[in-house]
């Protein structure tokens, strides 16, 4: 089997592109041309402890079915941001895995190329993320986002939704500048 | 510390229970003033380096794109200072 020409699901692609660059390596599992993350799964409960040696989450699943892999993989879907936390919580063992070896050589599977042009379209709120200070950045920008979709979902119009979204991260730059400033210069600054 | 009319309508709002950010801008607008994100998280910075709130991350939200809500809940000291303004609320929120 070959990766290559399958489409890969958006949702997974940009967790797909972040441990691919990560780790020099893939695995997920292609389920009926949708692909999906895969991990260790403890019979009936929920993410195990790493079996020794094992390859959590981290096996291309060249039988098509998980089952048939070992007995004791199992996928399941997945969100990148859980993805994420797991294999940050879990980093420490992967080090010591041997990473699908029991199937398919890394020469042997053809990957699939990651383009531009299937890499998810960026939030243009989330993406002048980089403007706002790192202490607000999370809060703000869930925060924003939450607030453009209500509004827009309410039927105002983009041009006055995304006006209000610049005035909203000005003021932000703008409580942060002061902030900071009243920190520099304590003395200076009186307003509480 | 001097509380502004910001900070104890903020502590009001916390009172019913634990709020986001974009949530207590809601709750505030509803009331007939607005008050915008930035100046939010100042007055929340404010409250709880004093002890008056305390934050604690929630789970991510798909309609956030991912990103988690910081929730905010009011502290016993907080919840004095509501007692003590108790007045004041009502003055604020119209209920006098």
């Amino acid at each position: 089997m070959t990766a290559s020409g399958i489409p890969i699901d958006d949702d997974y692609v940009q967790d797909f592109q972040w441990y691919n660059d990560f780790y020099g390596y893939y695995g997920i599992h292609n389920d009926g041309g949708r692909w999906e993350p895969i991990w260790e799964f403890d019979g009936g409960g929920y993410v195990s402890e790493p079996i020794e040696g094992g390859s959590l989450g981290f096996m291309l699943n060249n039988a098509g079915n998980a089952d048939e892999i070992n007995g004791g993989f199992i996928y399941q879907e997945m969100h990148a941001n859980d993805l994420q936390k797991l294999i940050q919580g879990y980093q420490s063992n992967f080090n010591s895995l041997a990473i699908g070896t029991n199937y398919l050589s890394q020469e042997e599977i053809e990957f699939p190329k990651i383009t531009s042009k299937n890499l998810k379209k960026p939030n243009k709120i989330a993406s002048l993320r980089f403007l706002i200070p790192k202490a607000y950045r999370e809060e703000f920008i869930g925060d924003l986002i939450e607030m453009q979709v209500t509004l827009e979902n309410e039927g105002h119009s983009k041009w006055w939704v995304f006006s209000l979204m610049v005035l909203q991260i000005a003021n932000v730059i703008w409580h942060a500048a002061f902030f900071k400033l009243k920190e520099l210069f304590p003395n200076s600054i009186k307003k509480d | 510390m001097i509380f502004t009319i910001n900070d104890l309508k903020v502590l009001s709002i916390l009172i019913s229970g634990d709020k986001y950010g974009l949530e207590i801008v809601q709750e505030i607008g509803e009331t007939g003033t607005t008050l915008l994100l930035g100046s939010l998280y100042n007055v929340l910075k404010k409250l709880e380096s004093n002890g008056f709130v305390k934050s604690y991350w929630g789970d991510e939200v798909e309609e956030r794109a991912g990103n988690r809500r910081k929730y905010y809940k009011i502290t016993a000291k907080g919840q004095d200072v509501v007692e003590e303004n108790q007045n004041a609320f009502g003055l604020m929120w119209g209920l006098s």
